[in-house]
């Protein structure tokens, strides 16, 4: 048993269209480990969902996985991600008012659920439902309940409580607290985390809020326009982020303790390319302020050193 | 006197069943008071920002503010002018509401799919009677496309043709066809990337120097305001707990529930 639980190597994600053909994830290869906490951050438009989709094998058509690898415990999946989908990895999607049924009781899904993925009776589902509530701190006696008679919060803590009643290895958390207020969000991200620990269980988290991952993840892929912009651990990148993009997409945020009050943020000119349109070279370097010839017309290669940037060529 | 007064102002919501459910179940009526008694003020060309969770009241304040919904008690004064007050004709009442605009919160909910840009953003001056004629109407939309980083080109387009950003870019334009004074901002970013967020902010900000607007900031984000507020009140179940200048409230807050709210916000800070 290695310390690898999922690598994807060269992942391409293409859509056909009348425009020809769009890549929404271009050349992207990661690892995540065992028990780690991975932290994808991007604009929309940056590919990030789409890689989660990938993994879990829920891209619709026309879109589809056209090149690379997925490897989930030395054995290649993206062939037929059934085999793990909702038993080893599942899923929390962002909206936790769609993402349950609202005819059914939550105790339903929940038995639903763990019925479809594990041999067990259906007492022992019942069980397992009650504990799995209890765990996200739900009382047990409102398993009968229907989600609209949750909170926004409540109802995600169902949805995650969702993911892990099948005791998955990997959860795939899209965007799991954009709908939630700051307040319910700290809790609902401690609650996520504290679980994935005590269980090992390896997260993957896509988020476009830095503040969010710099809480939670143990390291930090950035996105740009469907490749991997830079990697690294989370402290490493955010204290001394490489790449032009991740510098900033941290200047951007605003800060609560901001020395500056009053202060204009600082932005990022212009906004993400469409992928029918994407510049030559680097994808980055028309809204770059450190672009250079090279920029233009190469690509810069997947990671030179952490950053995918022609700059971390030239300070080495 | 401030630009815009709000004197205890309160709403309350009818939940009650029918009557004759009342009557049969022998249950007395249910009210719920969305916002109690809140007091604030806003000077001329500043930014007060109402911050607090889901369901504190702090939307239906802004609704109150812009008209849409009459408040229960209280009154909320603009430039001297009382906005609920009843002795007013219907011109002049028309006249107060064009000073006020509000950019909501989704710029997907909020443009009509329908119409093209051009149409939305001109609407409010045929409304108002500020414009006549459709090509000094054209032009003002080109200059309004054009003030908030849009190009000219773009009023023959429809709203799907744009990003979230540009969409919310859109909004504000057309809240500035009427040329307001005030501008309730409710949520305005909380849609957007943080990268684009910026942008928004940024724009608002630039906006509110070029036009001596006053904005009322409605977020749940403490760390959005943080850039953007002179003065933050915290709401909490309809009640405002806290008012306090902007940097204050960040370095000195004096109740729990701003305590609360302000270590909730997400940090990126090793250092602690």
């Amino acid at each position: 048993m290695t310390d690898t639980l999922l690598e994807l190597k060269g992942l391409e994600v293409t859509f056909t269209t009348r425009r020809g053909t769009l890549k929404a994830v271009d050349d992207l290869s990661l690892t995540v480990k065992r028990g780690e906490i991975l932290g994808i951050v991007g604009e929309s438009g940056a590919g990030k969902s789409m890689t989660g989709a990938a993994i879990i094998g829920l891209i619709d058509p026309p879109g589809r996985v056209s090149n690379g690898e997925i490897w989930f415990e030395q054995q290649r999946v993206d062939k037929n991600p059934e085999s793990m989908r909702g038993r080893q990895v599942s899923m929390v999607f962002q909206d936790p008012l769609t993402s349950l049924n609202p005819l059914r009781t939550v105790g339903d899904q929940l038995v639903e659920t763990i019925l479809a993925h594990m041999d067990v009776t259906k007492a022992e589902a019942l069980q397992r439902a009650r504990d799995g509530l209890t765990e996200v701190g739900i009382d047990p006696d409102r398993i009968n309940a229907y989600p609209h008679a949750f909170s926004g919060g409540m109802r995600q803590r169902v949805v995650i409580a969702l993911a892990l009643a099948t005791e998955p290895q990997l959860v795939i958390a899209d965007e799991p607290t954009t709908a939630l207020d700051v307040s319910v969000q700290a809790q609902v991200l401690d609650l996520l985390k504290k679980l994935c620990r005590e269980r090992g269980t390896s997260v993957i988290l896509i988020t476009h809020d830095m503040g969010v991952i710099a809480q939670t993840s143990d390291r930090i892929a950035v996105m740009y326009a469907g490749r991997l912009a830079e990697i690294g651990e989370t402290r490493e990148v955010l204290t001394n982020p490489q790449h032009p993009y991740t510098q900033g997409l941290m200047a951007s945020t605003p800060s609560v303790d901001a020395k500056s009050f009053g202060q204009e943020l600082f932005q990022i000119p212009g906004a993400m390319p469409k992928l029918d349109a994407l510049p030559s070279g680097c994808a980055f370097n028309p809204r770059c302020s450190q672009a250079h010839a090279r920029c233009q017309a190469d690509r810069p290669p997947i990671l030179a050193d952490r950053a995918a940037c022609w700059l971390m060529e030239n300070a080495s | 006197m401030s630009f815009v007064v709000a004197r205890d102002l309160s709403r309350t919501f009818n939940l009650s069943d029918p009557w004759i459910v009342r009557k049969l179940t022998m249950r007395p009526k249910r009210l719920l008071k969305a916002v109690d008694a809140v007091n604030f003020e806003i000077e001329r060309g500043t930014t007060y920002a109402l911050v607090g969770e889901s369901g504190s009241g702090k939307s239906t304040i802004a609704n109150m503010v812009v008209g849409l919904l009459a408040p229960s008690a209280g009154s909320i004064t603009i430039d001297g002018q009382n906005l609920g007050d009843a002795s007013m004709s219907r011109q002049e009442q028309q006249r107060l509401r064009r000073r006020i605009q509000m950019v909501f919160q989704s710029p997907y909910a909020s443009l009509n799919p329908r119409w093209r840009v051009g149409d939305i953003l001109s609407e409010p001056m045929r409304a108002f009677k500020l414009i006549d004629g459709a090509t000094a109407q054209r032009k003002r939309v080109a200059q309004l496309l054009e003030q908030v980083g849009l190009s000219d080109s773009d009023a023959s387009k429809f709203p799907h043709e744009f990003s979230g950003g540009q969409r919310q870019r859109i909004s504000i334009a057309r809240a500035l066809a009427s040329q307001p004074e005030v501008i309730i901002c409710d949520e305005p970013t909380s849609a957007l990337d943080v990268s684009v967020q910026a942008q928004v902010l940024n724009l608002l900000k630039s906006l509110q120097k070029e036009f001596g607007l006053t904005y009322l900031f409605i977020t749940h984000d403490l760390a959005v305001v943080s850039t953007m507020a002179n003065k933050i009140g915290v709401l909490n179940q309809g009640v405002l707990v806290e008012e306090q200048d902007t940097e204050d409230l960040f370095t000195t807050p004096r109740e729990d529930y701003t305590k609360m709210l302000l270590s909730s916000a997400p940090k990126i800070d090793f250092d602690s």
